[in-house]
Parts: structure tokens; sequence; C-alpha cells
């Protein structure tokens, strides 16, 4: 059953659109990433589902009841709408200790003393900041303040958690803990997980659904996995896990593989539905893969040592082509080495 | 999540909504009563002579003598103090922001004392020291052993020195900041590329600092070209007049046909310079340059005084002693004795003065009238600033932002200015209501708030701009509406800066002169005016008991404002 969501969601600003004719619908208890380039709308997105902008034009519905409905002038103020919350500059109030910050929704619903303190505490522990609860904001680190963030986001139990870039004002060890450890509080806890990035990997690891946008529209909704082994297009395929992104002209086609010509060579995949003649292929660096006697020539140009693996830039006629080998293949610059492709993914464009 | 209430609101109908709303509107009425309209009168009645339309009053400001010698004598006395004060403050801000000067701490308070008092009554200070029997002409005939005094304060070359001595704190306080911040990298980059310490200097540090020398000089130029108690204390004797003294009596001579829209065109002038001055300004502040130094406060090499460490002391105690020390003690023993002009002596000391303050009714009044009327602006414009500044950056509400520049004018513009615009409006009864204003204690409070609305709007857009509006909705997803959002989130974060606004109207009103000047009555006399009279009818010791306690009224809130403000306003 869905619990969000959204209908033909468009925002404009005068003639600017933002947002373009979103449409989505979000599982119970799934953690669903945003991806995009800074730009593309996902902040606009993610703040309409909270309340703070109203959209143009379009429905949203948890559980089948209207936050906002444009057709029938329905908009609930975000005070209204029980959802959780955390923001990218984390806004803990700098005025109170960090129980009263996280007590704080609670209050406002009334909430008897005792249990008050209780749900307080077992919020503080769910972040581990149960020694905290005296300290004020400019007593913690980045780290501490994302996690009372975390907590009176989730002390009131909300329906719905949204997170607006939530990791990327941390370090990149500190990123991985939270990462893991939002993941866990949502198998803990049962919350659908809204989160709103535009790091490809922290959607990729920590997601159950990723969504990616660009310039206001969705270009892709799937699994980490379905985006990553098909993408819907060379944006996708680029943004996700950064492919190359070749040339190629479509040969034969048979019931499940297409052939294609690659660098003036035929190459076998699996089948796509096409109209076209000419498409790219997307290929993984790590789906290039040196072999001695191929036809298939290419000059290093650059040699990127990674420690386990290497990245090298090849010169192939007019392209440039990156390959990821383990660090066995030690290749000097400038050596001609032959290769070869061993996947590839049509694409329309 | 059962306790859930799912069913949706129509938009703009919360209770909110029409409290903000009626708030909202009072406050455009109350800006639309005290500024706007004033000032449309002002600018209309200018073109008006003998009740109708023509160029009359300008052509007149032109060919009038004495107002064609107020506009040579302005620009003879400001251009000169404004150079110096530019001059002192750029070598004060340096000796303290760069070099290893021992007690800074303690220099940089004394220094910028003297933008505590009001220029009038420094004004008055030095007229005991450098007036015909002032102590240090007195001193001066001794030694050279005349009987004509050597120097005469009340003159062009007095007012200069008086308005240099009380002037320098402006450019002073906007100069150190971007002295301080100078990062110490721009410099050693300069360094490291083979430029001297010297072309450092003049390649480097110089050009990043012009803007805030200009924009400091230029803020310092319109100060100077409005101020009025200073020129109206020393010019009076000889009748040396510069632009607003002259405007002042000119709205006197009531003799003179069409006096106040004559005014009214003088007005314009120093209205014209204030907004090109205003202009020219914000687009230094707005210059790119200034990103250089924006960033993290700098840790920027200091320069070793060395063996000149006592000639640089000896050079801040003059100023201290000439900007501080010894006027404040002239009037300090002038109000303690029993005669003036007398060589101080124990036998001469008294403390009559003060109680014969208390005696005379019309001060009492005055301190009254100027403590109620103090104490509501200041109140009144943080409540209103509160609500401009945050309908401006939060609300978008309609025509904020044009308040917020409109109410820039009355600030911008010399008192006196706003004090004829406040007569020719409210001299007839108000249209529509027939309130008769002029003459009551309410011209005054409306001729204050008009005058010292933008400090309250300045003061809290510049908190709100600082508040993360992220911190806002965290409290609006929380459950909060706006209004207990606004309650619990923005008023607490906000409380020194409504602090710091109520005190930057409260001190500088409380020794206001140069709307009092023209709108007091009897009956509502304030603090200025009672000085400004006391002095004017040449009762000296009673003029420096008053000043004494003007001071030390001044001097206390300041430090009562800087602790609630947590170290945000005062000295």
């Amino acid at each position: 059953m869905s619990t969000l969501i959204l209908k033909n969601i468009t925002k404009k600003y005068n003639k600017d659109v933002v947002v373009n004719n979103f449409n989505a619908e979000i599982n119970k208890n799934e953690l669903v990433t945003i991806v995009g380039p800074s730009g593309c709308g996902k902040t606009t997105t993610l703040r309409m589902i909270a309340g703070f902008i109203e959209p143009t034009e379009g429905t949203i519905s948890v559980d089948g009841n209207d936050l906002v409905n444009k057709d029938k002038n329905v908009f609930m103020e975000p005070e209204k709408r029980e959802i959780g919350m955390v923001f990218q500059s984390y806004a803990v109030w700098p005025h109170m200790n960090v129980f009263k910050n996280v007590s704080y929704p609670l209050k406002l619903r009334k909430v008897n003393k005792e249990e008050l303190t209780r749900r307080t505490r077992e919020a503080l522990r769910l972040v581990h900041l149960e020694k905290y609860e005296n300290s004020f904001v400019h007593e913690l680190s980045g780290g501490q303040q994302q996690r009372v963030a975390l907590a009176r986001a989730l002390v009131m139990e909300p329906r719905l958690l949204l997170l607006d870039e939530p990791l990327s004002n941390l370090d990149a060890a500190l990123r991985e803990t939270m990462r893991s450890e939002i993941k866990e509080i949502q198998r803990k806890l049962e919350v659908t997980i809204i989160n709103v990035t535009h790091d490809q990997t922290e959607a990729m690891t920590m997601s159950d659904k990723v969504i990616i946008m660009n310039k206001g529209s969705i270009i892709q909704i799937g699994t980490p996995e379905e985006i990553y082994n098909n993408p819907a297009n060379s944006f996708v395929a680029k943004f996700i896990g950064s492919a190359n992104l070749i040339n190629c002209k479509l040969v034969t086609e048979s019931e499940s593989t297409m052939m294609v010509e690659v660098f003036g060579e035929h190459l076998e995949i699996e089948r796509k539905e096409t109209l076209n003649e000419n498409g790219i292929l997307s290929v993984r660096p790590h789906h290039i893969t040196p072999m001695e006697n191929s036809t298939l020539k290419g000059k290093i140009i650059r040699k990127l040592y990674q420690g386990d693996r290497i990245e090298y830039h090849l010169q192939v006629e007019e392209e440039v082509i990156r390959m990821i080998t383990d660090a066995s293949y030690n290749y000097p610059v400038d050596d001609v080495i032959g290769f070869q492709i061993t996947k590839g993914i049509w694409l329309n464009d | 999540m059962s306790r859930i209430n799912h069913s949706p609101k129509r938009l703009a109908t919360t209770s909110f909504f029409n409290v903000t709303n009626i708030v909202w509107w009072i406050i455009v009425i109350l800006v639309g009563f005290t500024v706007i309209y004033p000032s449309l009168v002002l600018v209309v009645k200018s073109f008006v002579a003998n009740e109708e339309f023509s160029f009359a009053n300008y052509y007149a400001i032109f060919t009038n003598p004495a107002i064609l010698k107020s506009m040579i004598n302005s620009l003879i006395v400001v251009i000169p103090s404004t150079i110096i004060s530019t001059i002192i403050a750029v070598v004060l801000a340096w000796i303290v922001a760069r070099t290893n000067l021992p007690g800074k701490g303690i220099w940089q308070t004394l220094l910028v004392i003297p933008y505590l008092i009001p220029p009038f009554i420094g004004a008055i200070a030095w007229t005991y020291l450098l007036g015909p029997v002032g102590f240090f002409n007195k001193w001066l005939m001794n030694l050279f052993n005349t009987t004509e005094p050597l120097i005469d304060i009340y003159s062009i070359g007095g007012m200069i020195f008086v308005m240099s001595i009380y002037g320098f704190a402006i450019p002073y306080i906007i100069i150190l900041p971007t002295m301080k911040k100078i990062n110490a990298s721009i410099e050693e980059s300069a360094r490291i590329s083979g430029a001297s310490t010297f072309r450092t200097l003049k390649d480097i540090t110089i050009p990043i600092l012009a803007p805030a020398i200009l924009g400091g000089m230029l803020l310092l130029f319109m100060y100077q070209m409005a101020e009025f108690g200073a020129p109206a204390v020393l010019g009076a004797p000889d009748q040396i007049n510069l632009m607003t003294t002259q405007i002042y009596y000119t709205i006197l001579s009531s003799d003179m046909p069409n006096h106040l829209q004559v005014a009214a065109a003088q007005s314009m002038l120093l209205v014209l310079l204030g907004i090109i001055g205003l202009n020219i300004y914000s687009r230094f502040t707005k210059s790119s340059k200034y990103v250089v130094v924006s960033g993290k406060s700098g840790s920027a090499e200091v320069t070793k005084l060395g063996k000149y460490k006592w000639i640089v002391q000896v050079f801040l105690s003059l100023v201290v002693l000439v900007t501080f020390v010894a006027p404040m003690l002239a009037v300090l023993v002038t109000s303690i004795s029993k005669v003036y002009g007398l060589p101080v002596s124990l036998s001469n000391l008294t403390l009559n003065n003060f109680l014969k303050l208390f005696e005379l009714s019309y001060i009492q009044r005055s301190l009254f009238n100027s403590f109620v009327l103090s104490v509501t602006a200041g109140a009144v414009v943080a409540f209103c600033g509160l609500i401009i500044a945050y309908m401006t950056i939060r609300g978008k509400a309609l025509g904020s932002s044009l308040i917020n520049s409109l109410v820039a004018i009355p600030y911008a513009v010399p008192g006196t200015i706003v004090a004829l615009a406040m007569i020719m409006t409210f001299s007839k009864p108000v249209p529509i209501v027939g309130w008769q204003l002029y003459g009551t204690f309410m011209i005054l409070l409306i001729a204050y708030l008009a005058r010292f609305m933008n400090l309250g709007v300045t003061t809290l857009s510049g908190a709100i701009g600082q508040i993360d509006p992220a911190l806002e909705e965290a409290s609006r997803i929380s459950g909060a509406s706006k209004a207990r959002s606004f309650r619990d989130v923005m008023l607490p974060l906000l409380r020194p800066s409504l602090y710091s606004a109520f005190f930057l109207v409260l001190i500088p009103a409380l020794g206001e002169i140069s709307l009092s000047a023209l709108l007091w009555s009897v009956g509502n006399e304030t603090i200025g005016v009672s000085v400004f009279s006391t002095q004017m009818e040449g009762k000296v010791l009673l003029t420096a008991a008053l000043a004494i306690l003007l001071l030390t009224f001044t001097i206390l809130l300041n430090i009562i404002a800087r602790v609630v403000s947590r170290g945000k306003v005062g000295i």
C-alpha cells in the first residue's frame, strides 16, 4: 500500500518551471532518495511535501488524505502535516538545550510531562546522545547537531521523515556512519523516509528506491540496482556510476541480443527496444579490460593510481574512455594497449 | 501515529493572518502618518508661494545673501573638518588594529567615548575652555601677558575644530573592522611576490581599505552637513550660520514672506545632497572590493612599535585629552563653580547649581518629558522595527520594502528638516480627524518616531538576516503555527537586538536637540532645549550642571545597554 502519493506536481515561479509534472508513489517504510544535480528541483519537491512551498498544480496525499490539492484548493499548513524533517543546516535552536530542542514537538502536542521526558530520552538514546541532554548547540559538533535534529524529527513518531541533504555538511567518515545509522533507525521505527541529496553514492547505498531528477523532471525511478544496470538515458548513466558514453551503430537484432558497431568492431549486447540506427553505448569503466591481442587499441594518456586499483584514460580514435583495472595491470603512460569491452548498454539518448 | 488529525485546512484563514494583518496595517498607517505624509507636505510646499505653484522659494534661496552665505559657510566648515576627522580616524584605526600597542583594550574604549557626547554638549564644553573667559584662553593670556583672548571659539575655525573632534568616531567605527579583517595572507602574498613593506601598503593595503575610508568619509560629510547643535552653539554670538542653522532662523523669521516655504526649499537642497550621498555610499559598501576582506577575521601581522611606542601613547593620550578629558573636566568644574570665569579654588566650589536645577520648574519638566519621549520612542521603534524588518525579510508583506526604504529618509536628512516638515504638516489640524498637534507633546513624539524609526528597522533587519530561516521552518514542521514559531524561536533569538534597538534610540533621544529646538512649547520642553536655552541666556553655571546631568544619564544608560544587549550596543 502506498503512503505518499505525488500527482502531477508542478511548481512555477512566474514562467520558470522548477518542478515539472512530478509523479511518484512512495510505499510505507521505504527509504526513497531523490537525487540530481543542484538546481534540479529536488529540494523544491521536498519542501512542497513539507508544506513550505505551495505547488502551482497537483496533489500530494498521505494515506489517502490530501496535504495539498490544487484542484480542490486544499492546503494544509506544515504544522498540521505530522511530518518530521531534518534540515541541511540542522536548524537546532541555539537558545534551547538538547532536551528542549528534542522535546519541543511533544510540548506542542501537550504530551504530559512524564511521557514527554520518557519519549525525549528514548529519541536521544536512538541517536546516541543520552549524555548530552543539557548541552547547548555551540557545545556540540556538527555530527552531534545532526543527531539532535534527527531526534527532534523522530520524537513525535511521524509517518514520514524528510531529510534535506542531511549529510552534506559532515566529513566523509562521519557521513558513512550516519548513513548506516539512519538506515538502521528506519528499520527499527518503520518510518517512511524521503531523502534528498546530490551525492550519488549516498543515494545508491541507503535507498530502497531512487528518483533521479534533472532540470525539474523525473528521469528515472527504480531500485539502485535497476538504475545502475539499466540507466534510462545517458544522463543517468553518467550521473550514477560515471559511465563511458561511446557512439555506436546498430548492426543486427535478435530476440534477446543486439549487435552494435563500436570503434569499428562488432559487439554483442543485451537487446533494447529502439527505432534508431545510431545510439550511445554506456560502458562502466570496470567493464573495459586490457586484452593483449585485441584489435581495439588505445593510448594511455593519464594514469590515476588508487591503491587497490588503477584508473587509465585511453585515447581511442577521437574519444577518451576510462578503464579501471586492479593494481596488477601496470602500464606506463603513452603505451598503446589492447582492450576489450565486456559489457555495455544501448541508450537511445 | 493515531493522534493525527488529518482534516485539511483552507489557506489564509488562520487567526494569525488576521492579527498580523491588523498589526501590519497599524504600522503602515503609523509610518504613513509620521514619515510619508510630512515628507510629501515638505516637498510640495517648497513649490508653493503665496498659495500658488511657483519656483519663487528656490529663486529666493539663491538670491538671499544670508542663505547663500550659509551654503558657503557649510562647505568651508564641513569639508576641512571631515578631512581632519578621517585622517585622525585612519591613524587611530591603524594603531588599534595593526600595531602591538600595549593596553589596546582600554584605548579602544577611550577612543570611542566622544561618540557618546552629543556634539552640542561638546561645543558648550569647549566654550568653557576657549571662550573669551575660558580656562585655556585665560591661561594663554597669562602666558603671553595680553588682555585680549588669543583664541575665539565662536568662529568658523572654532566650528571646524569642535566638529573634527566629535566627528572622527564615525569613520573610525567604519574603518576599524575592515582594518582588522585584512587577511594576513593578502599582504603576505604581496611580500612573497617581492614587494617591500611600503610597496605592500601602497599597492595592497590602502586600495583594499579605500572603500571603507571613502565610505566613512562620505557618511561623516553627510552627518556634518546635517549637524545642528554644535554650529548653533558656536555660531550664535557672531551670527555665523551653516545651512542647518540658517534653516532654523528662516523658520523663526516670521516677518519674512513665505518663510516656511523658503526654509522648505533650502531643505530640499540638503535632502538632495543626502540622497546623492547615500546612493554613493551604498555603492561603496556593495563594492566587490569588500569581498576580499569579508572572510574570516584576520590574523594580520602587527607592526612592532618598538621605540615609537611612547610617541604613539602620547598621541593617543592627547586625542583622549582633547576629545574627552579636557572638555568634560571643564564642564564639571564649571558646574560646581560659584562664579564662572574665576580661577579654580576651593572657595569657588559649590553644589548649589545642581540644587538650583531642581528648583526651576521648566527644567524638571524637561527632564520628565525627555525621559517619557525617549522611552516611548525607544519601545515603539523597537517594536515597529521588529515587525517591519520581519515582514520585509520573511513575510514579504505588501509594500514592506517600500516602507523599509521610506523610514530611512528622516534619519538621513538633518533633524531640522524633519522638524520643519512636522511644523508644516501639523500646524493646522489634521484633516478628517481634526487633531491639533502643533504645540503639543504629541508632535515631539511623532517627530522622534519618524526620526529614529530607521534605527529599529536596520538593527532588527541585520539580526533577522542572520537567523537561518530553517530555524523557524523546523519549528513549523514540529507542529507550531506561524505565531507560535515566532514566539518560541524568533523572539528569544531577537531579544538582545530588541534591547539594542531600544537603547540605540533612547540614548540619542535623551540629548536630542535639532527636532526639539523647533518643536518644543511651554510645558513641553526637553533636556536639549533646556541646555540650549540656558546657554543662550548666558546662564553658564546652570548649563554646565544640566550638561553634567545629561552626560551622567547617557553614560549610565550606555553601561546598561551594553549589559542587556550582550555587548551589541554601547561602548
